[in-house]
């Protein structure tokens, strides 16, 4: 199979996954809800973003940017680490393998244990000429020896994550690793509109504000104190559209009692907190730092958090930012980007090309 | 010292009741507390001193945290840090009670006639907003012998100096910062009266280096050819006005004025048991003019007696972002 008719074939059998409506994927998106993995208004809008993204034309231009070559030949074992933080969070990373004509070993996460599955099943009967397995626990893939693997993680879970995939001899003792170490967005909003405000405040409050493209830090003219009253009733127009059952955790009613104790700007979002700050220590993940400042702010604190940070969100891409032109996206793609983005900068898709040479 | 001062030091009135009293005063007379429990809708009168919050550390950073109308403060004590960053501001309404804190704090564990000080840190002079040398300051002015004293910094101890000690009679403790120590260790060739004491009084972690405790008590021990029950141990900061000294272990234990408790990190108001891990709080009531209920950033643990450890900064987890995590996912 050429690499061009893997994609067409990939796109199609996307394409059916999306669209059917009385498809299994229907079924596993109602399981998800209902065993309360994620909430409904997440997952339709994590599917309705891949309806955008993934197209035969979309995955067309993704290869040919990367000069993709076909692997289908001598396929490399790629294991899949994939996260459950979002949902279908690990698509991008079973596509490019599939792609790529690598075996894909997908490690799936038992926080989203329907969706991405459901989606590969799609391919047991396909002719990719590549092996692929999933499973939801790390043992299965016990003596994989594995030629590549990909996760996401911090600091702190590399060892652990590294630890697991020697005691199960899972992975090469020369296998490449592909780990991503970006957690938090910061985005510029250069004025407040309807359109800047809606943007934000997805950029903000989707998936609970816990993907790596989630905005953590707004740098903003405008001071917080200044919109606080007009931002809240697109806090509230956000709730209404897409509710969320998440109380003020203790931790954060905490905060907020110290926030007004202090005379701190804030503004309390159910389980998240938006707070003016002068320099964000980004040490609580509840937190959403509202820093005045241009976009020479920004481009400080970006510098300051290195590669922490996954993106550079402004409202319009005419808006320069020196030094992150990889990193810069539009606000309004925070939490619907296209399909060839690159995690942590890197393309998954060229850098599974690169296996095997 | 007026009444209530006095009181805190009462060794007749149990730590309940004076914290307790404590808290009333500065529910009414602090407006940062007041509005703090107000938002946690915590009354005005407590019956239990568990009850009382602890308001983050970080107060003194963000804002003048004093109890009563008063001005101009006597003491004005600094965290340091480098510029841009930004510092914790103590404003001290009387230096007596912080010196009175110093020694009967001090005495609680040792015998304060008995000691000569050396501080191998910077001098008051150069200092005189750091909190701990101050507080070095105030032993070395309390010992009549004349031989204690701010030793000059990146020059080795001597023989004479350490003869003149022997001579005295009296017992020597030297002051200094975890790695201030190893440097002085390192230059020093000099055999110390075997019951000296070190005590050192933290920063473990600097820009070029990080060890543990232990590693260091025992690498102290080692250099000062002094055995490692000797290497003790401070723990104080500029927004307390009281210190928890080890003393030759790793466990801390503070004067009775003075009570740590372990919070649990995703529920502040929430104490932990005995023996588990969380985030340090503390009940100076020393600090009757600023706040005495306080939440740090650091990690510790609590043994039943009150003693307790310092395991270095809390930890946060990244919960935000795709995050593969062996256990979870």
């Amino acid at each position: 199979m050429t690499l061009e008719s893997r994609i067409e074939l990939i796109a199609d059998k996307v394409r059916s996954w999306l669209e059917s409506l009385d498809s299994s994927l229907q079924e596993a998106a109602e399981k998800t809800v209902k065993e309360d993995y994620f909430n409904q208004s997440d997952v339709i809008y994590a599917i309705q973003c891949l309806r955008q993204s993934v197209t035969l034309d979309k995955l067309k231009k993704w290869a040919q940017k990367g000069k993709v070559k076909d692997h289908g030949k001598n396929p490399q074992k790629v294991l899949c680490l994939h996260a459950g933080n979002l949902p279908l969070v690990g698509f991008q990373d079973a596509l490019a393998a599939l792609i790529s004509g690598h075996h894909y070993f997908g490690k799936i996460s038992r926080k989203d244990p329907y969706l991405l599955p459901d989606f590969l099943s799609r391919f047991e009967d396909t002719p990719l000429y590549a092996k692929m397995q999933w499973n939801t626990t790390l043992n299965h893939f016990q003596d994989l020896n594995a030629d590549a693997v990909t996760f996401s993680g911090s600091e702190s879970s590399i060892p652990s994550v590294m630890q697991a995939i020697k005691e199960h001899n899972i992975a090469k003792a020369n296998a490449r690793y592909l780990i991503r170490k970006a957690h938090f967005s910061i985005a510029y909003f250069d004025a407040f509109n309807d359109v800047n405000s809606k943007n934000l405040v997805n950029a903000i409050l989707r998936y609970d504000g816990k993907g790596c493209r989630s905005v953590a830090i707004v740098v903003s003219p405008v001071t917080l104190a200044q919109i606080r009253c007009s931002f809240t009733d697109y806090f509230e127009a956000f709730w209404m559209h897409h509710p969320t059952y998440r109380k003020p955790t203790p931790k954060i009613t905490y905060r907020s009692a110290y926030d007004k104790a202090v005379g701190k700007t804030h503004m309390l979002l159910e389980h998240l907190i938006i707070e003016e700050a002068d320099d964000p220590k980004l040490d609580e993940d509840h937190i959403i730092y509202w820093v005045e400042g241009d976009v020479q702010k920004m481009i400080e604190l970006a510098n300051k958090y290195g590669d922490q940070v996954q993106n550079v969100y402004v409202p319009s891409m005419s808006i320069p930012v020196e030094g992150y032109e990889d990193r810069k996206a539009p606000l309004s793609e925070a939490q619907c980007p296209p399909i060839d983005w690159k995690p942590d900068g890197m393309d998954i898709l060229g850098w599974l090309d690169e296996l095997g040479e | 010292m007026n009444e209530l001062e006095k009181r805190i030091f009462a060794p007749s009135l149990s730590f309940e009741q004076k914290a307790l009293e404590v808290y009333r005063y500065q529910i009414q007379n602090n407006a940062i507390y007041q509005r703090f429990c107000s938002a946690l809708r915590v009354p005005d009168t407590l019956d239990d001193i568990n009850e009382i919050p602890l308001l983050s550390i970080e107060a003194f950073k963000d804002a003048t945290v004093k109890t009563g109308s008063w001005e101009n403060p006597e003491l004005l004590f600094q965290s340091s840090g480098t510029s841009g960053m930004s510092r914790s501001r103590h404003y001290v309404r009387s230096a007596e009670l912080y010196r009175q804190s110093i020694q009967q704090g001090f005495r609680n564990f040792y015998d304060l006639d008995q000691f000569i000080f050396w501080g191998y840190t910077p001098g008051y002079a150069q200092n005189p907003h750091s909190s701990l040398i101050w507080m070095i300051n105030e032993l070395i002015r309390y010992d009549s012998s004349q031989l204690s004293r701010f030793l000059p910094l990146q020059k080795p101890l001597n023989r004479k100096d350490s003869k003149e000690i022997r001579d005295s009679g009296k017992q020597l403790m030297i002051f200094g910062a975890a790695f201030g120590l190893i440097d002085l260790v390192e230059i020093s060739d000099v055999r110390l009266p075997e019951n000296t004491i070190i005590m050192e009084t933290g920063g473990m972690k600097t820009y070029k280096r990080e060890m543990s405790r232990q590693e260091l008590h025992q690498k102290l021990s080692a250099g000062f050819g002094l055995p490692l029950q000797n290497i003790h141990s401070e723990y104080g900061m500029t927004e307390l006005l009281s210190q928890a000294y080890a003393r030759g272990t790793e466990w801390f234990e503070t004067p009775p004025w003075s009570k740590i408790t372990i919070h649990d990190p995703e529920n502040p108001m929430r104490i932990q048991v005995d023996g588990e891990e969380g985030l340090i709080g503390i009940m100076d009531l020393a600090n009757l003019y600023s706040c005495s209920f306080l939440l740090t950033g650091d990690a510790g643990v609590r043994r039943k007696d009150g003693s307790f450890q310092v395991l270095g900064r809390w930890k946060k987890t990244n919960l935000r972002g795709c995050n593969f995590l062996i256990d979870q996912d």
